[in-house]
């Protein structure tokens, strides 16, 4: 069945922008989805990477207690200003803080953190201690560019994304019925990479849309808050904010006298369970805590439903609701962003929801690999000189090195976690190794001739890596794969099994892999000769 | 494939619609968003601006495929810049 395409000259124009757009983000929007493909388990892994949080969740934490015993172990706690608690949860049974500190010189704020392990009541004063999820999670944005030039560097490579998805559905239109299950291996090279660029990329369609303008807003969302802000609201930010989230717009008296006799924020949080048995808390802020006209804000999700995610604000005085943005009582307006974050983050489902993401990207990855592969086995043809042909492999050389060499060093990433000993430059280290360890696997693949030996030669070296990382926990942390699946620790284990299985699967196709190049190369050459 | 290069136009021509497609997309599509909440009551305002933080995206994207469709780039850089004239005109009046 063919629908009614683009005429001529209309397709190959589209056709062109498709190829170009491409061609230039291809390896930046891999990394994007590899590294975000991983960040989607970043809190189900957290326990795996910091041995310290493989504990039972504990006994409910008195909040009150804490934040006193935080006073008195740091005087210069500041009470009255922001106090961000995040409630252990079963990912991660460690309570993390944040409060400021009276700053020494007045025209900084000035904040710390701590750590609290409810098992033992012991507190740290510090960050987290791991970095592999953090340091994930700020490379699916380029974060560690400095100032904020990655940021905005990925912002326009979702939009020009975007721009490819488009112009991709254009350039398919006449055939997309049969694209559904036109799906084949046979056939030369180009034939292989075109099908699998055009069915895998029409099968995830609705997905990369999401992930193109959902990224575009997280990243260029200045872009409609500066026209938005000076039109409609005069130029004050605070009043958009005070729109999505009404308890911003909440005025404290600064002269407001300090009491002791609030509401114990645990008998808060009790009528809150009370009344919505099945909200999960996931961050509580205290404004003016020691203060007459101190709130509570709370915020955290209902899983049951999509737009579960809820605030209410409590003055502690009383009790009182002063805000109440509880499921079910939100309005279009304040439901938005909140449902494009459980689109880009998966938190609108279970853990199979995450898995069916995580395919989801990674068969976006192979997208943009067999597209890249696809540029130069077009271009494989008598009408382009050698001099052309080369550049063209040298290009696509390049980029499978950076984009393969990122599977390796994610590995390195989790061992080097565990290998490098804790302490105040832990994740230092860590980092360097990833991005050192990055940096040599992309040189090291520039040596590998051809494509078919460099896909072949990052297999074997993530697939070694990937086993390896179950035995180096087990060595470092003695929380061998058997203890923690009978000790029912499900996300340490899990984690472990994950890298077993990836690395079996990548050694499992390797090996197969390992009599091909010869005859694709040979393939390679009649394709050529055809054309 | 590649595409025929008779299509494609010349570099000068491409890089006026390269300019009107990203520059050009994006003005317009974020004038039309303002434009159009401007017209509505303080509601209807909220709406538009909650509903462009995907909508406004998905627009810029069209916006940057036409461009290259036009005969002529001077053309296509005329009418978008019409476009943003009288949506910004409209808006700088009703607001």
């Amino acid at each position: 069945m063919k629908l009614g395409g683009l005429p001529n000259r209309a397709y190959n124009i589209v056709f062109h922008t498709h190829t170009v757009s491409g061609i230039v983000i291809s390896f930046a929007l891999y990394v994007i989805f590899f590294a975000g493909a991983y960040t989607l388990f970043r809190d189900e892994f957290y326990q795996w990477e910091d041995p310290k949080a493989r504990q039972a969740i504990g006994n409910p934490v008195d909040y009150d207690a804490l934040l006193a015993d935080i006073k008195a172990r740091h005087p210069s706690f500041d009470q009255s200003d922001d106090i961000y608690l995040y409630p252990p949860t079963e990912h991660k049974p460690v309570l993390s803080f944040l409060g400021h500190q009276k700053p020494k010189d007045k025209t900084e704020e000035d904040h710390f953190h701590a750590q609290f392990y409810p098992h033992n009541k012991e507190i740290k004063f510090e960050e987290e201690s791991s970095t592999v999820g953090l340091t994930l999670y700020r490379l699916h944005y380029f974060d560690q560019v400095p100032f904020y030039i990655g940021r905005y560097v990925s912002g326009f490579v979702a939009l020009f994304f975007l721009f490819a998805v488009l112009t991709g559905v254009l350039i398919h239109w006449r055939n997309i019925v049969t694209k559904f299950y036109g799906f084949s291996l046979k056939g030369s090279l180009k034939q292989i990479w075109t099908s699998s660029h055009t069915v895998l990329g029409l099968l995830g369609l609705p997905f990369q849309l999401m992930y193109a303008i959902t990224g575009a807003y997280y990243m260029l969302s200045i872009l409609i808050l500066l026209p938005v802000v000076m039109v409609f609201f005069g130029g004050d930010q605070k009043k958009v904010l005070a729109l999505l989230r009404p308890n911003e717009g909440i005025v404290l008296n600064e002269k407001s006298p300090k009491t002791n006799n609030n509401i114990r924020i645990r008998q808060s949080l009790e009528e809150i369970r009370a009344q919505y048995p099945d909200f999960k808390l996931k961050t509580i802020n205290l404004k003016h805590y020691d203060r007459d006209d101190a709130l509570m804000i709370v915020y955290g999700k209902d899983p049951n439903f999509f737009s579960g995610d809820g605030m209410i604000t409590i003055q502690l005085k009383d009790g009182k609701k002063v805000v109440d943005m509880m499921p079910g009582n939100k309005t279009y307006v304040q439901s938005v962003l909140f449902g494009i974050a459980g689109v880009h983050f998966a938190t609108f489902g279970g853990i199979l929801l995450k898995f069916v993401y995580f395919f989801l990207a990674i068969v976006t990855c192979f997208v943009i690999i067999s597209g890249v592969l696809l540029w130069k086995e077009a271009r494989n043809k008598k009408n382009y000189t050698d001099k052309q042909k080369l550049f063209h492999h040298r290009v696509t050389m390049s980029y499978l090195a950076i984009c393969f060499g990122l599977f390796p060093a994610v590995a390195i990433l989790f061992m080097a976690e565990q290998v490098i000993p804790a302490g105040a430059k832990h994740i230092n280290l860590v980092n360097s190794m990833f991005f050192l360890s990055w940096l040599m696997l992309t040189i090291i693949g520039l040596f590998w001739k051809t494509e078919a030996r460099l896909t072949r030669n990052y297999l074997y070296t993530g697939g070694v890596l990937s086993i390896a990382i179950p035995i180096v926990n087990g060595l470092v942390t003695n929380d061998w794969l058997w203890k923690t699946l009978t000790n029912k620790q499900y996300y340490v284990a899990g984690t472990d099994l994950f890298w077993l299985g990836t690395g079996i699967i990548c050694l499992a196709s390797a090996i197969r892999f390992w009599q091909k190049p010869s005859t694709t190369l040979e393939r390679n050459k009649e394709a050529s000769l055809k054309t | 494939m590649p595409a025929k290069k008779v299509y494609l136009t010349s570099p000068g021509q491409r890089a006026i619609k390269i300019v009107t497609s990203i520059l050009g997309g994006y003005f317009l599509s974020i004038t039309f968003h303002v434009w159009l909440g401007v017209l509505l009551p303080t509601n209807g305002r909220n709406i538009v601006l909650l509903t462009s933080t995907f909508t406004l995206f998905f627009l810029w994207g069209v916006l940057m495929i036409l461009p290259f469709l036009a005969k002529s780039a001077w053309k296509i850089l005329g009418l978008y810049m019409l476009l943003i004239l009288v949506f910004s005109v409209t808006i700088f009046y009703i607001r």
